[in-house]
């Protein structure tokens, strides 16, 4: 599913300020707001992903929400880049789950409830879309599980 | 990198303009399948040096010494060093490659304004052992006022040594200036392969960069067959140049997809493998048609897809025929390498028992807190990883002193060794590289052993070594690309000793650097390493980011 998303090139440009007055990388100065909705194999429960962050610090949080509550985790992300600049020509979001703040989902389904707290890495690979809109592939990597998706 | 020695029948020369297109270009010459754009042939008299494009008023007082029309070195330049020239492949009307063991008469690469450490590197290590190789820098005018701003790397590149190929903004592809196209040889002398690269499609050929080169250089610019129509483009990084190579003994080597069980980086959705992309499968077509073997090797775990990033060739000082070592990536290195480190720098009992461990909050939004316990003893490793190291190699290169303090903090990225060893992230790793996703899913290994035992099959039937040296490379991977700086993507040049020598990515983790060393040493190899680290974030390394023109006689 594909959601609109402003840039996400602030970390970039905070990376190289120091290049000069007119940074190469950066092309809007806006703060980071990037998000998707997926689903995981046969669940269905809807799952969302969003970047928060500010100052070069930034975290991926994974949410459902079942019967009105809402849950989340956050994981610390480790790598981002965006399309303009990368080989592959896709951006990148790599995150991984925090160890003082482990991911302890409670939710109605036990099968997704167990993948989800197994999960400690998130690797999130966009591409840019003509109408300025993202679509990708988000993949759950855990101890016991691995699991993709399309957004 | 691959070279292809090109003939092309001249006995009858067939001027038409066989296709014509507003927005591309104008093709003169279709032979062989190969065409010739009108717009990308210098007007300068074939064979002769040309006058080239006069450097910018505004560059000639820091750049006085540095040549823009002296792109490839002569034969007798790199004999005057030492260098050997071997003869070319049997050339008839076929296609040939030509691997690592041929001379760099030029190396290529891009200035981008922040990338000053990489290619200061890059300029001192090539000419270190290369001198009468030349060092060609793409410099685009809109970022020409950062290379003022740095006296040091202006300075270093006022060399006469030094080419510069002026354009007028960065090239579509970026910095990856293995991508776009090919260096091939006529008649022994380089001429230029356009490839079909995703970020050039639909540009005329006038606007891509191997077009400016081909001009600049005053260098022959050929369209391959399969690019020819204008409308065939399969948008896939499988096309680029880095994903097609050439082995001793001729034989042309490409990734891929022949494994089901990775994420689906390079393959259509609700596709299965095997699968490769029809430009593929044109470009099979038209280098068999001329003679050659192609090997098709895996490459279903990367993201990116090339085989430049998973395999090398080197030349040896080893007698023929197994004077060359292939560098494979290899996980079990990587990870055997990392725990022997982690177990010999772990905290000892008394260090344990003197921990403490603070929570440090780092606040990030109003819902949540970033929060993070290190123990005190653990290494601080947050200012060496990767986005730091990028940000320091920006304006100048790293110096010994700063290298060897990065090394003695053994650390991967922002973590120590051993707080990345003993982590759930690091099992995750190791069981995705040696294992396996699932049960009966290939591993990353698995798939590296296949590529292995193909190529040790193809190198014993073309050059009748049956046991070439193997360098075991400590790469591993996470999502598709190898989570340290690439040991395996190195360029590649002979030295005066006519063994080679290979410019590699520093990873900045000792253990890694060293082993390569070692090993390339024990073969007579040279090696040496730049910072590209601001590459790797970006999915690349060295081969990436550089193409080389190979000569032969």
């Amino acid at each position: 599913m594909k959601l609109k998303y402003i840039l996400p090139f602030l970390f970039l440009s905070i990376a190289f300020t120091s290049v000069a007055q007119e940074n190469p990388f950066q092309t809007k100065n806006s703060q980071i707001e990037m998000a998707g909705k997926f689903k995981l194999d046969e669940f269905l429960s809807s799952l969302s992903f969003k970047l928060v962050g500010s100052d070069g610090k930034f975290g991926i949080e994974i949410s459902l929400s079942e019967e009105g509550d809402h849950k989340s985790c956050l994981y610390k992300v480790t790598r981002l880049t965006s399309p303009q600049q990368t080989k592959s020509v896709r951006g990148v979001i790599y995150a991984r789950m925090m160890k003082a703040l482990p991911c302890n989902y409670q939710v109605k389904d036990k099968k997704l409830q167990s993948i989800l707290n197994d999960t400690r890495l998130i690797n999130i690979r966009y591409q840019l879309e003509p109408d300025n809109t993202i679509s990708g592939n988000i993949e759950f990597q855990g101890l016991q599980h691995r699991k993709d998706s399309t957004f | 990198m691959f070279h292809l020695l090109l003939t092309i029948l001249i006995s009858t020369k067939v001027f038409a303009q066989v296709a014509s297109t507003e927005q591309l270009g104008t093709l003169n010459t279709i032979q062989n399948g190969f065409a010739t754009v009108a717009e990308c042939q210098n007007e300068q008299t074939e064979g002769v040096n040309c006058a080239g494009t006069a450097l910018d008023e505004s560059l000639k007082d820091i750049l006085n010494l540095a040549t823009t029309n002296q792109c490839v070195a002569s034969n007798e330049d790199l004999q005057n060093t030492g260098i050997d020239i071997p003869n070319c492949p049997e050339a008839s009307d076929s296609l040939k490659g030509l691997d690592h063991s041929y001379p760099s008469g030029g190396i290529f690469s891009v200035y981008t304004g922040n990338n000053d450490g990489f290619i200061e590197d890059l300029l001192t290590e090539y000419l270190a052992d290369n001198p009468g190789g030349r060092f060609n820098l793409v410099l685009p005018r809109e970022r020409q006022s950062y290379l003022q701003n740095n006296p040091n790397l202006s300075r270093l590149l006022n060399n006469e040594s030094v080419n510069i190929i002026q354009v007028e903004t960065m090239p579509a592809v970026d910095r990856w200036m293995q991508d776009s196209f090919e260096f091939t040889s006529l008649d022994g002398k380089p001429a230029i392969y356009q490839l079909e690269h995703y970020r050039e499609e639909r540009s005329s050929f006038e606007d891509r960069l191997a077009c400016q080169i081909a001009k600049s250089c005053n260098l022959p610019y050929f369209i391959p067959p399969d690019m020819v129509d204008p409308y065939n483009s399969d948008i896939n990084s499988l096309n680029s140049g880095g994903n097609l190579e050439t082995m001793p003994g001729g034989t042309l080597y490409r990734g891929i997809v022949k494994s089901n069980g990775f994420s689906n980086y390079n393959m259509p959705e609700d596709t299965r493998a095997p699968y490769q992309t029809d430009y593929q499968r044109i470009q099979r077509e038209s280098l068999e048609a001329a003679g050659n073997k192609v090997l098709d090797l895996d490459t279903s775990f990367l993201s990116v897809g090339h085989v430049d990033e998973i395999i090398n060739i080197v030349k040896t000082n080893r007698p023929a025929p197994c004077d060359y070592a292939v560098i494979l990536a290899s996980p079990e290195k990587a990870f055997e390498l990392m725990e022997a480190t982690a177990a010999r720098t772990a905290p000892t009992p008394e260090e344990l028992e003197q921990e403490l461990t603070q929570p440090t909050k780092k606040r990030i939004s109003s819902s949540f807190s970033l929060i993070e316990n290190r123990p005190q003893r653990d290494i601080d490793c947050s200012e060496v990883g990767y986005y730091s190291l990028a940000v320091e190699g920006i304006s100048n290169r790293l110096s010994p002193e700063r290298v060897e303090e990065i090394y003695n903090l053994h650390c991967m990225d922002e973590q120590s060794i051993h707080s990345f060893v003993e982590s759930d992230e690091y099992q995750i790793l190791k069981n995705e590289n040696l294992e396996g996703y699932n049960p009966g899913d290939p591993s990353i290994s698995d798939v590296m052993q296949e590529n292995r035992d193909a190529l040790v099959a193809e190198l014993a039937r073309t050059t009748e070594c049956s046991n070439p040296p193997i360098v075991e490379a400590p790469v591993f991977f996470r999502g598709g690309v190898s989570y340290a700086p690439d040991l395996v993507n190195g360029v590649v040049h002979p030295n005066a000793q006519n063994t080679s020598s290979i410019i590699m990515p520093r990873t900045y983790f000792q253990p890694f650097d060293q082993y390569m060393e070692k090993e390339l040493s024990s073969l007579g190899v040279g090696s040496s390493f730049v910072h590209s680290v601001g590459y790797h974030i970006l999915d690349g390394q060295v081969h990436c980011g550089t193409n080389s023109a190979r000569i032969c006689k």
